[in-house]
């Protein structure tokens, strides 16, 4: 599998800037988006107000975790849905893995669900000999591919539909198509019959009930259905935040999840489970993973809002340029740069916090109002705290220290610099300006304009 | 292992709680909750008939149909209608109070009729498979998203509307709200149980955000609105 990480942005993004189809398809996809999103928020007079109401509603949940957490169990429990903890990855595929082999299942079909790739699910369980396949068309077409979800509700965004063909002729031995009607009927009719023979479903979870018990799933192709109600066992897969207090909370996040997802007023289906029906059995996989960990950070536990709807990654003009994958790993975009340096580890992501022009169109996005630029600026300080600042960075602020706060100085570097742009000589600054214009002076500074103005007046 | 992953996982959140957050809960409005409700009120239809209208709005605008009928066995004709246009012989009928009418019309217009008896064949799931389409009464329905809400009740299992790939749900206009808040309030006893909540036809937009209906699930869905 081809994976960029993390620690390579720099070397994902050129590669993703040179990429025309890529950058093509992204630009249109979350230009499709917004516009979709846009139309919904418009016709809401009250938008705001149920932004601030979901915002509320999460902080509610994360601050008392511990009690959502307990009346969460002893709901399921009652309503019959077994509830296992997993400290790690590693612990939360184990579960998994134990459940299906003592049912002696061998083949599973899965919905999406972003915590399934953070914890790599499908390598796991294919290394134990279980076949584990994606439904969602999106996430089907990236499995093919060996590739990651390179968004978090659209995973294939970043192929085109000729991309798409020529991977269902080559793996799939059907005649070439880029029509996506047709490749969609393909999709439907191979997985039809996976569905009908796998031993157990696995999904994700969008809102965890933690009063009734039992969780909500959110999705518009049908696969989730089929996922949790076909096969005898359903494992659900959630991230320990990822609870709301009761289904009264839900008109309001359904309201807001659909429009900054995908700009419906609603998905075509809607998901409230509590409790196994007929002979099923269903369990639920509570992962930390990393979440306690945020949890512990007073600034940044609000990143454990995020309902995962992908509204940052459309506004981000990042995100806009490369696409997901540049940012290496699961969650790319905005909340992708803030949480991939929290759950791998700041030396595995330095860069990850710079991804962002903190222009702040995350959090005017972000239906639970996570304010994004101020994480990502608190991380960029965590790393410049942690890490050496490169020496000629160091030498070159210094520098700009010592001029600035010298006014002769400064002058004089100004009329130089004034001169030097004039006669097109280029800064020696070639890493910077490589990507960048050097912005030329201006004819006149603004202390000669100032002392003007204060001679006029 | 020493002690479980459940009182460690606990064992952390408690611990990481006890630090307070920094900052204060963002305000925007002083009451977002009274904000909302007028809101809602503001776009919301004031009589039955803009809702009925919101509503069979909402289905065009998904790529569901609607129609409207005095009783279930009014409707016959145009359910009828309405299958063999969509090339549907054989039905997945999910018996349901008032409905009995619709599934006699049914057989009598030719169809082949299977009430999902699951004691009459081992595997009912093949055999919902291969219905052509499914038909079905409806608990509830919201009216500002054109959406259809199923409990155990009415529909034994999703599966029972979503295997076939068309769906012909019947609905009682009284049972027509304006949303979900609405629902919630008006019938709290719907919240004790499962909910499965449908919105027009199975939709996807992964290959170049361009809508294919019938993804994994019916690509036609018929609403007959009933006014008794």
């Amino acid at each position: 599998m081809k994976e960029p990480r993390p620690a390579h942005l720099k070397k994902n993004i050129q590669s993703a800037l040179k990429d025309e189809n890529l950058r093509e398809a992204v630009a249109r996809a979350t230009a499709t988006a917004l516009a979709k999103r846009a139309r919904i928020v418009d016709q809401t007079p009250h938008w705001e107000s149920l932004r601030a109401e979901a915002a509320r509603i999460k902080r509610d949940v994360v601050d008392h975790l511990d009690e959502h957490l307990e009346a969460f169990e002893a709901a399921c429990a009652r309503g019959g849905i077994q509830v296992h903890w997993a400290r790690d990855a590693a612990e939360a595929c184990a579960r998994v893995l134990e459940i299906l082999q003592d049912q002696g299942v061998t083949e599973v079909v899965k919905s999406k669900s972003m915590v399934t790739e953070e914890i790599g699910l499908n390598a796991y369980l294919e290394a134990h000999g279980i076949a584990s396949l994606e439904t969602d068309l999106g996430e089907y077409i990236v499995q093919l591919a060996g590739e990651m979800p390179s968004h978090l509700t659209a995973p294939a965004l970043h192929m085109s539909r000729r991309d798409i063909g020529r991977l269902f002729a080559e793996n799939l031995g059907t005649t070439y198509t880029e029509d996506p009607e047709s490749l969609t009927a393909v999709a439907r009719e191979r997985l039809r019959d996976r569905f009908l023979s796998a031993g157990a479903g696995i999904s994700g979870v969008n809102f965890g009930l933690a009063r009734e018990g039992g969780f909500v799933v959110v999705e518009n192709e049908c696969n989730a259905t089929l996922t949790m109600h076909l096969p005898p066992i359903h494992v659900a897969v959630m991230g320990l935040e990822r609870l709301i207090p009761s289904l009264e909370d839900l008109p309001v996040l359904l309201k807001l999840l659909p429009a900054s997802a995908t700009g419906q007023a609603m998905t075509s289906y809607v998901h409230s489970i509590q409790g196994p029906r007929g002979s099923r059995a269903v369990h639920v996989i509570l992962v930390d993973n990393g979440r306690t960990r945020i949890l512990a950070d007073p600034d940044l536990r609000e990143l454990l809002h995020c309902i995962r709807c992908g509204a940052c990654l459309n506004g981000c003009p990042v995100y806009q340029r490369v696409g997901g994958h540049a940012y290496g790993w699961v969650y790319p975009g905005p909340i992708g740069a803030a949480l991939i340096p929290l759950f791998l580890g700041l030396d595995a992501a330095r860069d990850l916090p710079f991804a962002s022009s903190l222009c702040g169109a995350c959090f005017d996005m972000c239906p639970v109002r996570i304010d994004l630029p101020r994480h990502l600026l608190r991380l960029r300080s965590d790393v410049t705290a942690a890490g050496p600042i490169p020496v000629a960075e160091r030498l070159a602020l210094r520098a700009w220290s010592f001029a600035a706060t010298r006014p002769r100085i400064y002058r004089v570097l100004a009329a130089a610099q004034r001169i030097w742009s004039r006669l097109g000589i280029r800064m020696p600054v070639r890493e910077w300006t490589r990507t960048r214009d050097f912005p030329p002076a201006a004819p006149r500074p603004f202390s000669t304009l100032w002392n003007k103005e204060e001679e006029n007046a | 292992m020493s002690r479980s992953a459940r009182e460690d996982i606990l064992g952390a959140v408690r611990s990481a709680l006890t630090r307070k957050r920094s900052d204060t809960p963002q305000e925007t409005k002083a009451d977002p909750r009274a904000d909302i409700a007028a809101g809602i009120e503001r776009v919301t239809p004031a009589t039955t008939e803009a809702l009925v209208a919101q509503f069979a709005g909402h289905l065009e605008a998904i790529g569901a149909d609607f129609r409207r009928a005095p009783t279930a066995a009014d409707a016959t004709g145009a359910v009828a209608e309405y299958l063999r246009n969509a090339g549907a012989r054989t039905l997945a009928f999910s018996p349901a109070p008032g409905l009995e009418a619709l599934g006699s019309g049914l057989v009598a217009e030719g169809f082949e009729v299977d009430t999902l008896d699951e004691n009459q064949s081992p595997d009912p799931h093949a055999r919902l498979a291969a219905a052509h389409a499914a038909v079905t009464g409806t608990d509830f329905a919201l009216a500002d998203t054109g959406t259809l809400v199923f409990t155990p009740e009415t529909l034994a299992t999703p599966l029972h509307a979503t295997l076939p790939p068309c769906h012909v749900a019947v609905v009682s206009l009284r049972c027509l709200v304006p949303h979900l808040w609405a629902l919630f309030q008006q019938h709290p006893e719907v919240m004790a149980g499962p909910l499965f909540f449908v919105t027009g036809p199975s939709r996807t937009a992964d290959i170049e955000k361009q809508l294919v209906l019938g993804a994994h699930g019916p690509s036609k869905v018929l609403v007959v609105g009933i006014e008794d």
